[in-house]
């Protein structure tokens, strides 16, 4: 699989670990990358159950919310399942704050959150 | 007295007359291009045509490689040393173009010597005149036709240009062709004539249609500038900068090469004042939306304040009376600034305004979502709370649509807690549906805070976010003033913080505090 520049992707198993090297996902700029790059990696997970690995991400804004509406979005409709883990305090306040840990079970690292995928 | 035609040459001489005819070709070619208009380069006079013809006629095949030679070379100086490494397709332009101006010459000769068997260098002045002007303007379509025509196909040129580009070209090879290769002959091959009465016709013939033509030229040339500025007249609603654009001189200065570069600047310009302009009048509008006053209600203390980052923000806040006496209270914000963040908030604000008057908060809150998620672009997100203050009860209800942070603090432990959203934000899954809302009894003293995520997020210069610890520790100390005042400590506190770090994202700020028992 072709790795982009923000996004690298590692099989485990029946699942991928998805690790987002970017400090901020604040701007516009920044989350319409991001997506452009998930959809290509996306199209080509299989099974669609991810691992996304925010540790190296220190701030989202509202505007990086929509990253998170697409990647909810673009699993979902291929009956996917999506996890995220290695948040930091501030990060994990954020998911629970806007409610996005309703959607994305949150885990302390990639190998507990691909375990709860089965 | 007429000379016999010259000699062609061969061999070494063949090469060095080649080399010469190329030399001169390209000075007076370089000459004529220094007229020259886009967007195919041509030029209302181009000399080297004429010497062209004149050489070919007297030396033959090695003034044909001349011609080619010095065409090649004027393009290679015109243009590519300029603009660095030649693809290989504007190589494949030069060539065609110097192939064109080749063959023009070569086309040019061989109808004079159809014409008059003795050849031209034997006519009399008026008759290679009247020679010349016929063959001339023939085989001048010749480097015209191929010239243009290598041009648009290579997408120099546009297809809606190629009939003016070819007209200007034609006229500025045909004048080169009339004025300069009878001079030129007569110079070289009868000398004697120049003198005599025998150039009189000649340069009566050429005066009167070099005139003509050069009028015909320049009229069209005119038009087409007019026709320009007009067009862009009609683009610019600013009269002030259609003046700029006539100082930049479109309609009087030659070059309109840099006349277009100068107008595509002024335009630029003008589109950026009418942004600017328009968001101002967005911003204009939406501070318009905002609440002119802090509202009145038995028992409450309550203030609202949005400071937007851009011209026009994405945060908004709003009170709505009600009738039974209870207050409706809205903050939001909504991804991204600018224009769109602005409709969108004008949007959610018209919902929920219709929706809280005739139904209960849950309701309210699932209709707006219903109503609004479809409009929603895609990556466009709404984080809001909603409220309704009810005096009677001494509380309030709310739903968070994935909003925070939003906290509550106790008068009676000080103690300050957050408060966890109802659902995602709006828009971000259409199909799901909000938890009820939250009843919040509240005693005296007891406050309210909700704010937008540009208080979270400011950040110093090293980096660091304002963050909810910091939020929550003004909110805890501060938290038994009057709400006015708790929003200015937040404020103030988000700004010492930031030390001069330029603020990003709006701050929109609501506190519902309970008044205190006296």
């Amino acid at each position: 699989m072709p790795q982009p520049s923000h996004l690298h992707a590692e099989r485990r198993g029946t699942a991928w670990v998805l690790r987002i090297d970017v400090d901020r996902i604040v701007d516009d700029a920044t989350t319409d990358g991001l997506r452009t790059e998930l959809a290509l990696f996306i199209a080509q997970a299989d099974p669609p159950n991810v691992a996304v690995d925010l540790g190296a991400v220190r701030m989202v804004s509202s505007a990086g919310l929509a990253f998170f509406q697409h990647l909810h979005r673009a699993v979902s409709a291929r009956h996917g399942h999506v996890a995220v883990c290695r948040l930091e305090p501030n990060l994990r306040d954020l998911f629970r704050m806007v409610g996005l840990d309703l959607v994305f079970p949150i885990f302390e690292d990639s190998e507990a959150a691909v375990a709860a995928f089965g | 007295m007429t000379r016999p035609a010259t000699p062609k040459p061969s061999g070494p001489a063949g090469l060095a007359v080649a080399a010469q005819v190329g030399l001169v070709y390209f000075v007076c070619g370089t000459m004529g291009m220094s007229l020259a208009v886009p967007p195919a380069q041509s030029t209302p006079l181009f000399p080297a045509a004429g010497l062209a013809v004149a050489a070919v006629l007297r030396h033959g095949t090695p003034a044909v490689a001349g011609v080619w030679l010095g065409q090649a070379v004027m393009q290679i100086v015109r243009h590519g040393l300029l603009e660095g490494r030649p693809t290989p397709a504007l190589l494949a332009c030069w060539s065609m173009l110097s192939f064109g101006a080749a063959l023009q010459a070569v086309v040019a000769v061989a109808l004079l010597s159809r014409h008059d068997a003795r050849g031209p260098h034997a006519a009399e002045g008026g008759r290679l005149f009247t020679l010349l002007f016929l063959c001339g303007m023939i085989a001048c379509t010749v480097s015209a036709t191929i010239g243009v025509g290598t041009l648009a196909a290579a997408g120099f040129v546009d297809i809606g240009a190629v009939p003016r580009a070819w007209w200007e070209w034609y006229c500025g090879d045909t004048l080169g062709v009339f004025i300069f290769a009878p001079l030129i002959v007569l110079l070289l091959d009868r000398p004697e004539a120049t003198a005599g009465r025998d150039i009189l016709p000649v340069l009566v013939r050429m005066g009167v249609l070099t005139l003509l033509i050069m009028a015909v030229f320049l009229v069209v040339r005119r038009l087409e500038a007019a026709g320009i500025a007009a067009r862009l007249r009609d683009d610019l609603s600013s009269a002030v900068a259609f003046l700029a654009l006539v100082v930049t001189g479109i309609l009087a200065d030659r070059d309109l090469a840099a006349h277009a570069a100068r107008a595509r600047e002024t335009l630029a310009l003008v589109e950026k004042e009418r942004l600017h302009r328009d968001l101002v009048i967005a911003r204009d509008i939406q501070q318009g939306l905002l609440p002119k006053q802090q509202p009145r209600l038995a028992g409450f203390d309550i203030a609202g304040w949005n400071q937007p980052a851009d011209e026009t923000g994405g945060d908004y806040y709003d009170f709505v009376p009600l009738d039974d006496g209870r207050l409706a209270i809205a903050i939001a914000d909504v991804t991204g600034h600018g224009i769109g963040a602005a409709l969108v908030v004008a949007e959610v604000r018209a919902l929920f305004r219709a929706e809280i008057a005739r139904a209960a908060l849950d309701d309210a809150v699932e209709q707006v979502h219903a109503l609004l998620a479809p409009d929603l672009p895609n990556s466009r997100l709404v984080t809001a709370c909603f409220a309704v203050v009810c005096p009677q009860r001494g509380g309030l209800a709310f739903v968070s649509t994935g909003h925070g942070p939003i906290l509550f603090r106790s008068e009676a432990t000080g103690a300050v807690r957050l408060l966890a959203p109802q659902g995602l934000p709006l828009g971000f899954d259409p199909d799901r549906r909000y938890a009820p809302a939250v009843e919040l009894p509240m005693a005296p003293g007891d406050a309210f805070l909700v704010l937008t995520d540009g208080f979270l997020e400011w950040a110093d210069r090293r980096g660091t976010a304002f963050g909810l610890a910091r939020i929550t520790a003004v909110f805890q100390d501060h938290g038994r003033m009057p709400a006015r005042e708790i929003i200015g400590k937040l404020r103030e506190a988000v700004s010492t913080f930031a030390a001069g770090t330029p603020q990003t994202d709006d701050l929109t700020a609501i506190v519902v505090r309970r008044m205190p028992r006296a």
